[in-house]
């Protein structure tokens, strides 16, 4: 049995349905990340195996244990809330070592431990001070040193980097990720930062509105979304998706003709008619005799990368290029599309599968 | 170097002033009065020190119901404000933390209640009820009317205090392990204290001042709080003692002083007669 088990959980509060019938397993060990826009149900599902939700229907289990009706402290997880929840009125020291208090662990073992992680997250120069005190950065470690002093059976974090400033944030991903490496604990992580769930999961589940869109290692959910909500949800930019029509070999864009006849071949059934076609920016190459002709909307020089927007007709393309050009808004360019990198998804926006090589 | 020139008071500044510092006086006499005729050795109704002297507080502390009844105003205040506080801060707990239906109709008929229970209008419903328990002329009777009308109003005052504090820190708490009451003391009390020494403070106040309740509810002498036995100097000896009042009223005033000097310096408010139920 996996190490940490929805089996077709639901939540409701009243008429809002936050989780709906969801079902999924982590590993021992993982860093399984819960990863959707705001208000998709990430939250509660952490809460919900936190023990501070309870399903409406449906089970979970932790390390083989059915916990649906057990209380929180019994679960022995340890959770990192968005905003830390250090007891404002605890210096540093007091709030690390406070899991082990109410435990009534023996107080020089916890004034080593405590020691020793504080040491650990380099915060040990502040453990006499109080919450209010410290920086956010600090916040966040103190708040982490609460959580590993424990020795859980999982981490849950819900995004614990959203409130530090973009330059701390990479740093404590690199450092969050180094500190599972060694650790190995089972992490649930929570997240809307797409990058942040690629940098740091060894699978994903992508949520919408209450479902599971999605459960894979970020290299599948990257190259073979499931389905357009997916696609457009991953990679910065994300996936360009594109109305087309397929008429027999070719793809119909606006007005311009796209002869793809080994994508179609490939795929496991048969499309005629609007469908949407899904290509990552990365896999459009500017050409002077491309296939496709577009005019440049807009330019976007980020230092390493470009990102170029086209306009095809009514629609916009994302190219992304680390080549220097010479390309300004107005000019009309060429456009070659990686056709092996083509996904195409039907009208309900799933993707139509194609056959394996 | 410009110097700003006193500038003369114009005619309504005048008028002002006129009419203000007898609008002053009229209040301040009787406060002025209440601190300087306990000291004096020739008390009377108008303010006058004359010699001053400690004589009107030994003939307080010669009275045995006088002292009886500070032992009785502090059982009845401080009963009232445990039983208030730990009740209160139960009630408003759950009405802050907990969603079910009709918490909304419920909070707004306390805030109607509170204005009802200890009113005069409910004096002999009130005394009626205390009958039947067979609470008439006992402490507990008085405890237990005073706190019906100082409950509303507390647990209201509280609730939106509590919702002021995020659950979040009681959450954090129980996932690292707590139990419900190390949650309780640990984590809600600490952060809940400042809005409970407030509730406290005002129904002691409240209590410590009251004086229709316990002069319906109570018949011996000995069990009078101050509020009454004050009143009972008046008429017992015949010709009122006004040095001996004015000691004990001020005795009687102090912690009052003392408790609102507490709040304004430990939270730095002041809160105003609206609070009173
Ligand atoms: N205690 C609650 N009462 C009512 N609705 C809630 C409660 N908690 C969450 N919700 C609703 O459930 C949905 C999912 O919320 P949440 O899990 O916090 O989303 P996320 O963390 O992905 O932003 C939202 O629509 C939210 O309004
Ligand atoms: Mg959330």
């Amino acid at each position: 049995m996996a190490w940490i088990e929805f089996d077709h959980v639901t939540k409701r509060f009243e008429e809002v349905v936050a989780v709906n019938d969801v079902s999924f397993s982590v590993e021992k060990g993982e860093f399984f990340t819960l990863l959707g826009p705001s208000g998709c149900g990430k939250s509660t599902t952490l809460r919900l195996i936190a023990g501070l939700e309870i399903p409406t229907e449906g089970r979970v289990f932790i390390a083989g244990k059915d916990v649906t009706f057990i209380p929180p402290g019994q679960r022995n997880v340890a959770m990192v809330f968005q905003n830390y929840a250090l007891y404002p009125h605890m210096t540093v020291y007091q709030n690390i070592a406070y899991p082990l208090t109410v435990r009534k662990v023996d107080r020089k073992e916890i004034d080593q431990r405590v020691k020793y992680v504080a040491e650990n997250l380099q915060i040990h120069s502040l453990l006499q001070r109080y919450p209010m005190e410290i920086s956010g950065g600090q916040q966040q470690r103190v708040a982490l040193a609460r959580a590993i002093i424990q020795t859980p059976n999982a981490f849950l974090l819900d995004e614990p980097l959203s409130n530090l400033d973009a330059k701390l944030r990479i740093e404590a991903r690199s450092f969050l990720k180094h500190l599972h490496m060694e650790l190995g604990t089972t992490v649930v992580y929570v997240t809307h930062d797409q990058a942040e769930a690629m940098a740091l999961s060894s699978r994903i589940a992508v949520m919408d509105s209450g479902n599971i869109r999605q459960i894979g290692t970020p290299k599948e959910i990257y190259d073979s979304p499931a389905d357009t909500f997916v696609a457009g949800f991953i990679g910065n930019p994300p996936m360009n998706l594109l109305e087309v029509e397929i008429i027999g070999y070719r793809v119909k864009l606006e007005d311009q003709l796209l002869e793809v006849p080994e994508l179609v071949e490939k795929l496991l059934k048969p499309v005629d008619g609007k469908v949407t076609m899904g290509i990552r920016p990365e896999h459009v190459k500017i050409a002077d005799r491309g296939e496709l002709k577009g005019t440049v909307y807009v330019v976007e020089p980020l230092g390493a990368e470009i990102i170029i927007t086209v306009k095809l007709g009514n629609q916009f393309l994302k190219v992304l290029t680390f080549e220097e050009m010479n390309i300004s808004p107005g000019d009309v360019i060429g456009l070659n599309l990686n056709r092996e990198k083509i996904l195409l998804f039907d009208e309900r926006g799933i993707r139509i599968e194609k056959r394996a090589e | 170097m410009i110097r700003k020139r006193r500038r003369p008071l114009t005619a309504l500044e005048i008028v002002r002033y006129i009419v203000l510092i007898p609008i002053l006086a009229f209040f301040l006499a009787p406060i002025v009065w209440l601190f300087v005729t306990p000291f004096s050795s020739r008390p009377s109704l108008s303010i006058s020190l004359g010699k001053p002297t400690l004589s009107n507080f030994v003939r307080v502390f010669q009275n045995k119901i006088a002292l009886l009844a500070f032992r009785n105003s502090l059982i009845i205040a401080v009963g009232t404000v445990v039983l208030v506080t730990v009740a209160a801060l139960l009630a408003a707990y759950v009405l802050s933390r907990k969603k079910f239906k009709g918490r909304d109709i419920l909070l707004y008929v306390l805030i109607l209640f509170s204005s009802v229970v200890t009113g005069v209008a409910a004096m002999v419903p009130l005394f009626m009820m205390n009958l039947k328990l067979g609470l008439i002329d006992k402490h507990l009777g008085v405890i237990l009317t005073m706190s019906g009308g100082l409950l509303p109003t507390s647990v209201f005052i509280l609730k939106d205090f509590i919702d002021s504090i995020s659950i979040t820190y009681e959450e954090a708490a129980l996932v690292d392990g707590s139990t419900p009451l190390q949650v309780m003391f640990r984590i809600f009390l600490p952060l809940s204290s400042r809005g409970v020494i407030v509730i406290a403070m005002l129904t002691f106040v409240n209590a410590w001042s009251n004086f229709l309740v316990p002069f319906i509810l109570l018949r011996s002498t000995t069990l009078y709080p101050i509020s009454i036995a004050i009143y009972t100097f008046f008429t017992e000896i015949g010709v009122p003692d006004i040095g001996m009042i004015s000691a004990y009223s001020l005795m009687y005033t102090l912690p009052v002083i003392v408790v609102y000097l507490i709040i304004e310096k430990r939270f730095g408010f002041s809160f105003y007669g609206g609070l009173k139920a």
